[in-house]
């Protein structure tokens, strides 16, 4: 139960509210509930997921993939994923790879609907050859 | 389409290494074409040629794949999409 639900009937029980009110009050709060809450969605054609590797004197990799791409590419992902050949998909999962577990389409989604506005992977490397190395991967 | 504003034309990879450069410009509305008359004949060879043996992908679903992907890459205008150096080797892939 909800604590709005509970002070509510907490109001009815010590008399600051009548059984009516209480009801309706409850009324409305189930209202609010069973309304979807609205998903604010973002503009992908102007959005990139951004792959950067930097290190104190460059930057190595720049990787930039427009979300809508991805999007059109989530929906062949499933069909992808279908042609793996079977001894490739049994030597996956024998490494507890499970690739019908992997729902891109739905990671694209969440994405659009800004649920995954911060830095997706933020990594810092200490590398003996190129110093300090940093990983990043973001959506922009 | 009319409605678009700018559409890319061209795909251009690039390759620089000690002493070596290569520039290899692709013309996007050639390669659409292409892959548009593409599967319409390994759609009519689908029909045609029987399948033999344990085919895990039809290579006609591929070319469709293969088709919409350009469609789609060429709707941004002009933007980088990757450009990765690693010992002495830039790679540069951009639409332009």
């Amino acid at each position: 139960m909800s604590d709005e639900k509970k002070r509510i009937l907490e109001m009815i029980q010590e008399g600051k509210l009548t059984p009516a009110e209480g009801l309706e009050l409850l009324g409305a709060l189930e209202d609010i509930e069973r309304t979807p809450k609205k998903m604010v969605k973002h503009n992908i054609n102007k959005r990139y997921l951004r792959v950067r590797v930097y290190t104190d004197k460059a930057v190595k990799v720049n990787v930039n993939i427009p979300l809508a791409l991805m999007k059109v590419a989530s929906k062949f992902a499933t069909t992808g994923l279908k042609y793996i050949p079977d001894e490739a998909r049994k030597e996956m999962e024998s490494k507890g790879i499970d690739l019908s577990q992997i729902d891109v389409e739905e990671l694209v989604n969440m994405i659009e609907q800004g649920l995954v506005d911060e830095k997706l992977v933020d990594i810092d490397v200490d590398d003996p050859k190129e110093g300090k190395v940093r990983v990043e991967v973001y959506v922009d | 389409m009319w409605t678009k504003k700018y559409r890319s034309q061209l795909l251009l990879v690039s390759i620089k290494t000690d002493g070596f450069r290569l520039t290899l410009p692709l013309s996007l509305y050639v390669l659409e074409e292409l892959v548009n008359s593409l599967c319409d004949l390994l759609e009519l060879a689908d029909y045609i040629i029987p399948r033999t043996g344990k085919v895990h992908f039809r290579v006609v679903m591929i070319a469709k794949i293969c088709r919409t992907m350009i469609s789609e890459l060429r709707n941004y205008g002009r933007w980088e999409m990757v450009e990765v150096e690693a010992a002495n080797t830039r790679i540069h892939v951009g639409f332009y």
